[in-house]
């Protein structure tokens, strides 16, 4: 162990011979550790918000949307292909899940856009036709005034409404709106209730959304006679598998489904979407941090120029070296280990310029409310620190042996 | 040599030495033909004009330099049948330099210059033994009588100072010859003295001393005075009237 202490002493003392040099050269690899470093705390910041925003429905939820069905299992394409309309998807089915022992309860869902006018002042509004067990299975909804629908409302066209937060304020501003009446594409309707803030997931803001009756949504303002999608809650987390294939044999007998190929609906687990969406965002940031990386190149040919100098200016040095034993292996572990010191160096200047960067961004993002929480992942700093060694390494392998070349008689010279 | 000298006694027999360089088509015949006989325990000063190619012996004979021609034995073996790794196990076990400029690695201590061999006999000796390597470093500049210096850096030193750490240096790993390239070149007649003195002391406890030099005087400190001449061994002959560092360094 003494004699690996020693050489890796030498090889620090060498660089702080000439540190006006050893920073210059090391300026590459600075630059590259930081481009991983943030790439890498970007990606699992995304990754954290997605699955943070997804965990409002619970682990225990089940999605089921329409699809055309597709030989191309695993892709949703009900709503890629506009054209097709898939029209087979109903309340019944919804009520039909909801008696499955696996299965604890089940909302109905359709989106739909209408103007929406209150006193003087309108607005295009983002409608979502649902029904009472709504806020059982979503948890994101809670109301800031008022009441959610009752069954009875859902199920008979009733024209009540629950405002999203922002449609309450562009509508209202300061007034207090439940008990007020609002005009839905021509039907006067009643605000029931006033959601709670909640933000936006993908752009999408669930703050001008307000819930109707998806009766009401379907027949009179899209006027058809069937659902877009249902999710059902399973009676626990630990019976979702179970639950995701229940609710498939139960919809595969009602639509005359023969398998998955022909099916013409798509069941997704929250922990399958979360599945999905973490493999799509570590798979950018896969790609991303392998870009980076090669930026490491070019920073470790930066080390490679700077040893190479080091090298010809220190030929006495070697020779001597040599001349006192030393053999070709001393050598090169020496001046290999000069180029690993000078990249980790790097990577400590990298990684401390980042995390300043990233914790000044994180803590803004958080204060301006975009995310709830910002992380720096200590496997940021270990892959970029080890992707900086292994440069330090992989580049001080060729300077290292032209060093071990010397001859020992240099040392008279 | 016909006289009752014992194969054991033998340190280095070379016989028609040659090295001759090749530089961009040029045959430049640096060492032409040198043949001796080193017995153990004897004081060797090369003698030459430059260019003679004193110090191309030198290199060849203490594998700093392989050569192009000719037969050498070390210590009973054919030292040309020695690989790199063997060479190096040589240099550093078997042989202490030290040379004109004294080639100190001047940001380091006295005491971590003097340990350099010992960093480098990892190969030989597997791990270091630290508590052995103190005790050698110790005696080692003991021995040059620079103890008090052990923790300055070689650069703050004087000149015969370094050249006392340099032969701390080659004295560490207790060679069996020591090769001295003009020891007393960057030095002042009192430090040179100095420095003599030292190598005579070696020499009287029995180390075998190799010394170039151009300065006869300084030649005169060894036993026997090898000269050459246009790279060719032309005399070999014992020092008459031998000069003794302690006797002059008195009369100062």
């Amino acid at each position: 162990m003494f004699y690996y202490f020693k050489i890796f002493l030498i090889a620090a003392k060498s660089l702080m011979d000439d540190f006006g040099r050893t920073l210059l050269s090391i300026l590459g690899i600075v630059v590259s550790v930081m481009a991983i470093m943030i790439v890498i705390v970007l990606g699992d910041n995304v990754d954290l918000y997605i699955q943070s925003q997804l965990s409002a429905f619970g682990t225990d939820s089940i999605q089921i949307e329409v699809k055309v069905p597709s030989d191309d299992l695993g892709i949703n394409a009900g709503h890629a292909v506009g054209r097709t309309q898939i029209d087979t998807l109903t309340a019944q089915d919804a009520r039909a899940l909801e008696k499955l022992p696996t299965v604890k309860v089940s909302t109905v869902g359709s989106i739909g856009q209408a103007r929406m006018v209150y006193d003087g002042e309108s607005k295009q509004a983002l409608l979502l036709g649902s029904d009472h067990n709504a806020p059982f299975v979503d948890s994101g909804i809670t109301l800031a005034n008022g009441r959610f629908m009752r069954s009875a409302e859902a199920e008979s066209k009733s024209h009540v409404v629950i405002l999203g937060a922002n449609v309450k304020e562009d509508l209202f501003g300061l007034r207090s709106a439940v008990g007020e009446r609002v005009r839905i594409k021509g039907t006067t309707y009643r605000v029931i209730g006033v959601l709670e803030e909640r933000g936006s997931l993908f752009g999408f803001n669930y703050d001008d959304i307000s819930y109707i009756p998806y009766t009401a949504l379907t027949e009179e303002i899209l006027s058809v006679d069937h659902i877009q999608y249902i999710t059902v809650k399973a009676v626990t987390s630990g019976d979702v598998d179970r639950a995701v294939g229940d609710v498939t044999s139960v919809l595969r007998v009602r639509h005359d489904s023969t398998g998955p190929t022909k099916d013409d609906f798509q069941v997704t687990s929250t922990a399958q979407a979360q599945d999905l969406l973490g493999n799509i965002v570590g798979t950018v940031s896969l790609l991303l941090i392998a870009l980076a990386s090669v930026s490491i190149i070019v920073g470790g040919v930066g080390i490679m120029n700077m040893m190479l100098m080091s090298v010809e200016e220190r030929r006495g040095e070697i020779g001597l070296r040599k001349a006192l034993g030393a053999h070709r292996g001393d050598i090169q572990l020496q001046f290999i280990a000069e180029s690993v010191v000078i990249a980790l160096f790097a990577a400590v200047i990298g990684i401390a310029l980042s995390t300043l960067l990233l914790w000044f961004a994180g803590n803004q993002a958080v204060a301006q409310g975009f995310v709830d929480a910002f992380r720096i992942p200590l496997r940021a700093v270990i892959l970029s620190a080890g992707f900086s060694a292994a440069a330090g390494i992989i580049f001080g392998v060729y300077p290292a042996r032209q060093a071990a070349k010397t001859n020992p008689v240099e040392a008279m010279r | 040599m016909v006289n009752s000298t014992h194969e054991k006694d033998i340190l280095i027999d070379c016989k028609n030495l040659q090295k001759t360089f090749y530089t961009g088509g040029v045959e430049t015949h640096a060492l032409r033909d040198a043949s001796c006989v080193i017995r153990r325990g004897e004081f060797v000063s090369i003698m030459g004009p430059s260019g003679s190619g004193k110090s191309t012996f030198m290199h060849l004979l203490s594998f700093l330099e392989e050569p192009t021609g000719g037969s050498y034995r070390f210590d009973g073996k054919d030292a040309l049948a020695f690989d790199r790794k063997i060479l190096a196990r040589l240099r550093n076990q078997e042989i202490g330099f030290i040379f004109q400029a004294f080639n100190l690695l001047s940001k380091l201590t006295v005491h971590d210059n003097v340990e350099l061999p010992l960093l480098y006999d990892f190969y030989t000796k597997g791990f270091s033994r630290s508590k052995e390597h103190k005790k050698r470093i110790a005696h080692a500049l003991e021995s040059v009588g620079l103890t008090h210096r052990a923790e300055y850096k070689a650069q703050y030193l004087s000149g015969g100072e370094k050249q006392r750490v340099a032969i701390a240096r080659a004295l560490v790993n207790n060679p069996k010859i020591i090769f001295a390239d003009e020891p007393t070149g960057n030095l002042d007649s009192k430090a040179g003295l100095q420095v003599m003195k030292i190598l005579q002391k070696l020499s009287a406890d029995g180390h075998t001393i190799i010394m170039v030099t151009h300065e006869h005087s300084t030649a005169r400190h060894a036993s026997r005075i090898l000269r050459l001449r246009d790279g060719v061994l032309e005399r070999d002959e014992k020092v008459e009237d031998r000069l003794f560092a302690t006797e002059m360094e008195e009369l100062k």
